[in-house]
């Protein structure tokens, strides 16, 4: 057996692998060659792919900073070349994330660019066919449209194919949110294809039946599909009398397409959430630590953060921002994961406001991260399969995953240990007032919970390269690198 | 005809065109008011570049 594993050749890595999520549209798909990511164009497409170029569309998006741009690629890199019609290279996203781990603003921004490019495509005779939230990702702090083959040339007088779909994938939770609890937005990651309009209509308070926008769009919406799904009328469809099937063939002018984009446009537009209340937001200003404890902590997080490579920065439980922006101010990109919805709502407006585009704020979590999802399990990969962090921060945050969330030390290093290579962490001990206050109601079960605990929990898996302690503050940070 | 590839929804289609009956005059008035104001203003009429879905087209 030994002989046998010896002479039994190593897989070779992959040259050429097609993305696990890009399997539903028929028009082309999304490989990657030697690590860089191609789209193909398939020949069923070519006729609407040219028609798209040639017209100019897709020059105005681009430049507009809607769709990503792409170079022509050689047909030779193509992944099935018998089937196709063209290669592109679009310009590289670094960090993919969902629309479950965005923010209300960040979903909004995201909603408002798909209306955006649907009104473009109108104007020069195209539409767009799909209005998925996972064809937007965040770029260099704004949502662009990732998906180049979105477009084809508009059929007279039919009505908007996505329009179902972006009920489900934007309007619906945005209003949830609205009306309801921004956790309602999580909902997103249990109906990937949206949120159901029936299940959004009965979760939205009553009042929002009288309003124009979401009464027609979801309400309305919702029961127009509840009948057409009778199984009366698919019936009167197979007999090809007129049920709601032929009604659906009918056409709409091209005024009536515009009025409906203006609508749902007003509608997402005045929708709102401002964060209040939530566990996290006042948090940077309300601290149990000092102006000189604070202090303390960033000038020991810059110096440290000087001392690593690389150009990615996870800042786990990062509230705010505060930290990922002091990344982002010595020329990183950093990931801000916080699991209160509220704090990522205020960190992204305050990055929007300040211009800052080198932090891409998110709600992950981090007692239960986002998990591999879809098809296979392999449509949208968990964070973990999408780790590319070169430094880890992890600031005020070991003491609630140990003490509020009853994790042991050694599975908390071990778990950092994954994500990346060098981490900078913070031991927040018993006597500090955040702990104190987190067992003030119950049995201190965490013996081991000490620094020497702490050294102990990570020395296995970590080295020690630097330590400081905090002024005026029992608290401790680390500098660790990955043995 | 072009399918979709996607499934727009038999009643998502048919709710679209009841809709684009109900919106298209509010839609037609409020627009040409808007473009009143701003030829009164001076400004330029954005339409015809901006579509709908434009900032300025409300």
């Amino acid at each position: 057996m030994v002989l046998a594993e010896r002479v039994t050749p190593r897989p070779e890595p992959v040259a050429a692998e097609r993305e696990s999520a890009s399997f539903r549209d028929p028009s082309g798909f999304v490989f990657r060659r030697d690590g860089v990511l191609y789209r193909q164009v398939n020949r069923r497409f070519a006729s609407e792919w040219d028609a798209f170029l040639k017209s100019g569309l897709y020059d105005r998006l681009a430049a507009d900073g809607i769709l990503l741009p792409h170079e022509q690629a050689p047909l030779d890199v193509a992944l099935v070349p018998d089937d196709a019609h063209a290669v592109i290279k679009p310009r590289a996203v670094e960090f993919i994330s969902y629309p479950y781990e965005w923010s209300f603003g960040q979903l909004k921004d995201a909603a408002l660019l798909t209306l955006r490019a649907q009104a473009l495509a109108l104007e020069r005779g195209f539409t767009l066919r799909d209005a998925s939230a996972y064809n937007v990702q965040f770029v260099d702090g704004a949502p662009i449209l990732i998906d180049s083959l979105s477009f084809e040339p508009a059929e007279p007088g039919k009505p908007w194919e996505a329009y179902r779909q972006f009920c489900q994938h934007f309007l619906a939770p945005l209003a949830l949110v609205a009306y309801r609890d921004p956790r309602l937005a999580l909902l997103l990651r249990e109906f990937l294809d949206g949120i159901p309009l029936d299940l959004a209509a009965r979760l939205l308070p009553v009042r929002t039946r009288l309003s124009v926008g979401l009464g027609s769009h979801i309400h309305l919406h919702a029961r127009a599909q509840a009948r057409s799904g009778s199984a009366a009328d698919a019936a009167d469809a197979a007999r090809g009398s007129s049920g709601a099937q032929s009604r659906a063939s009918r056409r709409m002018g091209r005024t009536g397409q515009l009025a409906i984009l203006d609508s749902l446009r007003s509608t997402v537009e005045k929708l709102d959430w401002r964060p209040q209340g939530t566990t996290w937001s006042g948090y940077t200003r309300v601290t149990s630590y000092s102006e000189t404890a604070a202090a303390s902590k960033l000038a020991i997080v810059e110096r440290f953060l000087g001392q690593t490579s690389g150009r990615w920065v996870w800042d786990l439980g990062a509230n705010t921002g505060t930290f990922s922006r002091l990344a982002a101010r010595l020329g990183r990109s950093a990931l801000a994961l916080d699991g209160d919805a509220g704090a990522v709502e205020q960190a992204y407006r305050e990055l929007k406001r300040d211009g800052e585009r080198a932090v891409l704020p998110l709600v992950v979590d981090l007692s239960s991260p986002s998990p591999a999802l879809g098809w296979a399990l392999r449509e949208r990969r968990s964070i973990l399969g999408r780790a590319n962090a070169d430094v880890v921060l992890a600031l005020a945050l070991v003491h609630h995953l140990a003490i509020g969330n009853n994790v042991p030390l050694d599975e908390i290093a071990g778990f950092l240990a994954s994500l990346g290579r060098e981490l900078i962490v913070e031991f927040v001990p018993k006597e500090d007032p955040m702990v104190v206050g987190m067992l003030a109601h119950r049995r201190d079960v965490f013996p081991d919970y000490s620094l020497d605990g702490f050294r102990a929990a990570f020395a296995p898996v970590f080295d020690m390269a630097q330590e400081a302690l905090v002024k005026d503050s029992p608290r401790t940070l680390f500098l660790m690198r990955r043995r | 005809m072009i399918l979709a590839y996607i499934d727009p929804g038999t009643g998502s289609m048919v709710i679209q065109l009841l809709l684009a009956s109900l919106l298209s005059v509010p839609f037609l008035f409020r627009r040409a008011i808007t473009r009143t104001f701003r030829r009164l203003r001076g400004q330029p009429d954005p339409d015809h570049t901006d579509g709908a879905g434009g900032k300025g087209d409300a």
